[in-house]
């Protein structure tokens, strides 16, 4: 079973947090190799994968001559093509979209409104069951796993934490939703408390 | 915290009442651009105005400049709320100094979320 419920920037709160202290930490540590890699691990129709592109255009210029790639998985082939095409229609530009952002990063084509290529461009959708072996992916500098460990039994929560903890670098965060939490894996993972929102990194081993 | 609806729908008027008030907003109501120009003019500070577009006598648009060159409840929040949905609109809305904008159709989650933005419901 697979809940497609996703919005843009569902969450601000998280998404202000990533902006003001997450983000600015992982550029700092990447500096040297320009390289940022984001995994949206549940990306469903790629409102996330998408908020996460226009986050990094609108408040990362720096970013512009790096090496970026933000990755989002399903498992559902119908949800991933809807993210691919990028095209979104009123009540989903509605819901969580600031106005600016919209006219900004998205036109309005008919009935539609299509993500900039520039968006686009550094987004990737591609297949991932997180209870099988995972297909090839990077090593990820931060991954978005929201509210989807609350439909997994609690041993394929584990068995996820353990295969998103190796897709990890190792001064990587993990977000999870914010009624969720990784206590069933806190040897994998050490928690940081910032502003209101859970952080995990990798614990050293 | 205070909200003036502007709608020439009294229908309307009375379905975004309902769903400021489950918020915690408390609402006077406009039925056109006018009118509520009048009402900003001669009471206590609102914080928050939702402002249709198409309204006779005075659309949302001519209503959000007036408000914004007169100065009036300087820091009052204003959504427009419409059934526009060309970017150019929005934009248009935007110079004149909106600060969101929600499409009918829309949810009531869809304001609220757009409330959260404008530090309006928690």
């Amino acid at each position: 079973m697979t809940i497609n419920e996703t919005a843009f920037f569902r969450d601000h709160k998280m998404f202000e947090v990533l902006r003001d202290t997450i983000l600015p930490r992982l550029i700092e540590a990447n500096s040297s190799q320009r390289e940022l890699r984001i995994w949206s691990a549940a990306s469903s129709t790629g409102q996330e994968t998408y908020s996460l592109a226009m986050l990094l255009c609108e408040h990362f210029a720096d970013l512009a001559d790096w090496d970026v790639k933000i990755v989002g998985t399903d498992t559902s082939p119908q949800v991933i093509e809807y993210a691919r095409r990028g095209r979104y229609r009123r009540l989903e530009v509605n819901r969580g979209l600031a106005a600016r952002m919209l006219v900004k990063y998205l036109a309005h084509d008919g009935e539609e409104w299509e993500v900039a290529p520039k968006l686009r461009s550094m987004c990737d959708f591609q297949y991932a069951n997180l209870c099988a072996p995972l297909p090839k992916l990077p090593i990820f500098d931060l991954v978005l796993l929201r509210n989807v460990l609350l439909y997994f039994p609690q041993e394929s929560r584990s068995s996820v934490f353990r295969s998103v903890h190796r897709q990890m670098a190792p001064g990587g965060y993990l977000v999870l939703g914010t009624s969720e939490q990784a206590e069933d894996s806190t040897n994998l993972f050490q928690a940081e408390f910032v502003r209101e929102c859970y952080f995990y990194r990798p614990a050293q081993t | 915290m205070r909200a003036l609806i502007v709608d020439d729908s009294r229908f309307i008027r009375q379905h975004l009442r309902q769903l400021l008030e489950q918020i915690g907003l408390c609402c006077e109501e406009a039925g056109n651009g006018r009118e509520a120009l009048q009402l900003l003019r001669g009471s206590a500070p609102f914080d928050f105005m939702l402002l249709d577009v198409n309204m006779p006598q005075m659309g949302g648009l001519d209503c959000l400049k007036a408000v914004r060159d007169a100065g009036l409840h300087p820091p009052m929040k204003v959504m427009m709320v419409t059934t526009e949905a060309d970017n150019s609109f929005i934009c248009r809305a935007l110079e004149y100094g909106a600060d969101e904008f929600l499409m009918k159709p829309f949810t009531p989650e869809s304001l609220r979320v757009k409330l959260m933005m404008l530090g309006l419901a928690a």
